[in-house]
């Protein structure tokens, strides 16, 4: 299980927002962390195949990125979590499903532990657009877990969460990441630095550091703070 | 249900939960319906002189009571041949005033087919008249000798003299409500259809729906049955809302009528019913080629009110800009927009298409050029929708 990243370029104009980074992820959680305008959203979108990198390939056991084999064992969340503001809950979830490809037995038995899962239960006939942001953020990691996926990319899943649901969450991963590649991006250090077997850093489209963080390297958010000292340019 | 299956009852949910699209259908429904119930709307008053020129009103009617008395004058006529005794008996009538004109339905046809208000004819004269005039329309149509030759050959299978029959909820139809439907359908299918790729993109949900499995090829066969679906099924509607009507006021006899007894100039040997059935035909492709040109806009512009304003825009210039018939394959092809064919005169445009000496009128060439052009949008569109990768 390898997700093969190979010099991947993202170029908007004359503004690059990738710049070349290689990379191989095996199974684990691997943290993205990177200030306003890094790159990782853009990352995540080549990753997931619905931005075409301006250079570089993206692979997944041989599989291409956005090909449907490589589409079939991918998870998304992305930072703008978009969902249809009349449907319920349940019937997004379903709906994903069948995008997805699930046959439709195992999409009600999956939307139906996953709602248990993301604490939605009650909530879970009522329509999007009466949820709370958090209850929609947790739809959201609902909807990218739906077709147990190998390659799961989650773009700030915890913005927006409770305290509780946060913990909550942090566990899930955990477990999900023991199986499966985990690749979640944030702000929050504190979000990853117990999680994420792997810490991955992005600075102005570059990858500035990658690798396990031990408790020996001393503490992760002074480090993180220490790259983005001096602020913009 | 297979993933197609459930697919394509997830997009009808996504288009008819649309606030946006429920008052839309309500309104073109509405409209339908006031557009076949506008008679009673009207109040007729009649006038004569009397023997020292004074004008004085002789009665009033409502619509409802107008439409009634056409009725029962024309179901009178029923059977009758139009022929010499039937064009005298009519010169006798109209010689002494009467306050209900009897014989609307015959007198309005020998005007038609004669082009003359008053000249009396014999029903020889009158036939002879008719076929000059259709010949006449012809020249002025530019059409080929080989066109004419065509024509005069079906018009072989118009029996003379006509035998008038009873036809007014066909004949309403066809000369009232065909270009009404086709534009109401339109407009329904550019409000309701221009959001479908657009809105996922607006709401977001684009960036889930790319990156799953059946997101691609899928997705896009199922909005597009969705689409053409909704443009079958509204062309459906609003026809049956019509027939509904009409039929109830004005009764369903009539199919069998000879065409030319309500479009005189028409050189088509069909029957009113058949006509009716042939607009109802070409508007169902019309729904369908309407709603894949509207979601291909969306696709391509990505923006619900500039796929609607193409859509709605294109169909108000054909009503507009008219090209000379001699500009013989732009104007030929411009005729063809929707929904401007769907108008009477139609009936007798003689122009052919001609392909490896086949003879395709425009009536039949319609339907064949607004299917091949929705299989065209399909492919188009599909390949824009598989391949996008937004920048
Ligand atoms: N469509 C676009 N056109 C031009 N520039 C873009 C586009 N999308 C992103 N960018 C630029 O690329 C850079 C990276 O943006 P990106 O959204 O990937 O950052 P991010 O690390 O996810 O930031 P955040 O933490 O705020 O989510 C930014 O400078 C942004 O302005
Ligand atoms: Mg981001």
């Amino acid at each position: 299980m390898e997700l093969k990243i190979d010099r991947v370029t993202k170029q908007y104009g004359s503004k690059i927002a990738v710049d070349r980074i290689s990379l191989t992820l095996g199974r684990g959680v691997h943290g993205l962390l990177g200030e306003n305008g890094a790159g990782k959203t853009t990352f995540m979108r080549m990753i997931c195949g619905i931005l075409a990198p301006t250079g570089g390939s993206i692979s997944f056991d041989g599989m291409e990125a956005a090909t449907e084999g490589y589409r079939s064992v991918l998870g998304y969340l992305p930072q703008d979590f978009g969902y249809y503001p009349d449907f319920t809950g349940k019937d997004f979830l379903l709906y994903m499903a069948a995008l997805k490809g699930l046959p439709k037995r195992r999409a009600g038995e999956k939307a139906k532990e996953l709602i248990e899962m993301t604490a939605l239960k009650e909530a879970a006939g009522n329509k999007i657009k009466t949820y709370s942001g958090g209850m929609r953020q947790r739809l959201g990691i609902a909807q990218a877990l739906l077709n147990d996926p190998d390659i799961l990319v989650l773009d700030e899943p915890t913005a927006g969460l409770d305290p509780k649901e946060r913990v909550r969450f942090r566990e899930v991963i955990q477990e999900y990441g023991k199986k499966h590649i985990v690749l979640l991006s944030t702000h929050i250090v504190s979000d990853i630095e117990h999680v994420a077997g792997n810490i991955l850093m992005m600075k102005r489209g570059q990858l500035i550091y990658r690798g396990p963080w031990g408790e020996e390297k001393g503490d992760l958010e002074q480090f993180y703070l220490k790259q983005f000292e001096g602020g913009e340019e | 249900m297979n993933h197609f299956g459930i697919l394509v009852k997830y997009e009808w949910k996504k288009l008819l939960q649309k606030k946006l699209v429920r008052i839309a259908i309500l309104v073109v429904i509405l409209l339908q319906v006031f557009m076949n119930l506008s008679f009673l709307m009207q109040y007729y008053t009649s006038y004569r002189s009397d023997e020292d020129g004074n004008v004085i009103q002789t009665g009033g009617r409502s619509g409802y009571e107008k439409l009634m008395d056409d009725k029962e004058d024309a179901k009178a006529l029923e059977g009758r041949k139009v022929d010499d005794a039937m064009l005298e008996e009519m010169r006798q009538f109209y010689a002494e005033y009467s306050p209900r004109d009897k014989y609307a339905e015959i007198h309005s046809m020998v005007r038609a087919m004669s082009g003359e208000e008053s000249r009396e004819f014999t029903g020889e004269e009158l036939y002879g008249v008719w076929k000059d005039n259709i010949k006449t329309s012809f020249k002025s149509q530019l059409l080929s000798e080989k066109e004419i030759a065509y024509w005069e050959k079906k018009m072989e299978n118009i029996e003379t003299p006509f035998t008038y029959h009873y036809a007014m909820a066909w004949e309403t139809i066809l000369n009232n409500q065909c270009v009404g439907t086709g534009m109401l359908l339109v407009m329904l299918l550019a409000v309701c259809l221009s959001g479908i790729f657009a809105e996922e993109s607006r709401l977001k949900t684009s960036n889930l729906i790319l990156c799953a499995k059946n997101g691609k090829n899928p997705v896009y066969l199922a909005k597009a049955v969705v689409g053409m679906l909704f443009g079958f099924l509204g062309a459906f509607v609003l026809y049956v809302i019509s027939f509904a009507f009409q039929f109830y006021f004005l009764g369903t006899e009539g199919f069998h009528a000879i065409l030319q007894q309500d479009i005189v100039y028409s050189p088509y040997p069909i029957t009113i019913g058949q006509a009716v059935l042939i607009m109802f035909g070409i508007t169902v492709f019309i729904g369908v080629l309407e709603s894949m040109f509207a979601m291909v806009l969306s696709l391509g512009l990505n923006n619900n009110l500039a796929a609607m304003s193409v859509v709605v825009g294109l169909m108000m210039l054909t009503s507009f800009i008219y090209i000379p018939k001699r500009f013989r394959i732009l104007s030929w092809l411009w005729h063809f927009i929707p929904t401007g064919i769907l108008g009477t005169g139609e009936f007798y445009d003689g122009r052919l298409f001609q392909f490896l000496g086949i003879s395709i009128t425009n009536l039949g060439f319609a339907p064949i050029l607004y299917f091949v052009l929705s299989l065209v949008l399909f492919w188009v569109g599909r390949r824009k929708y598989v391949k996008v990768q937004k920048s």
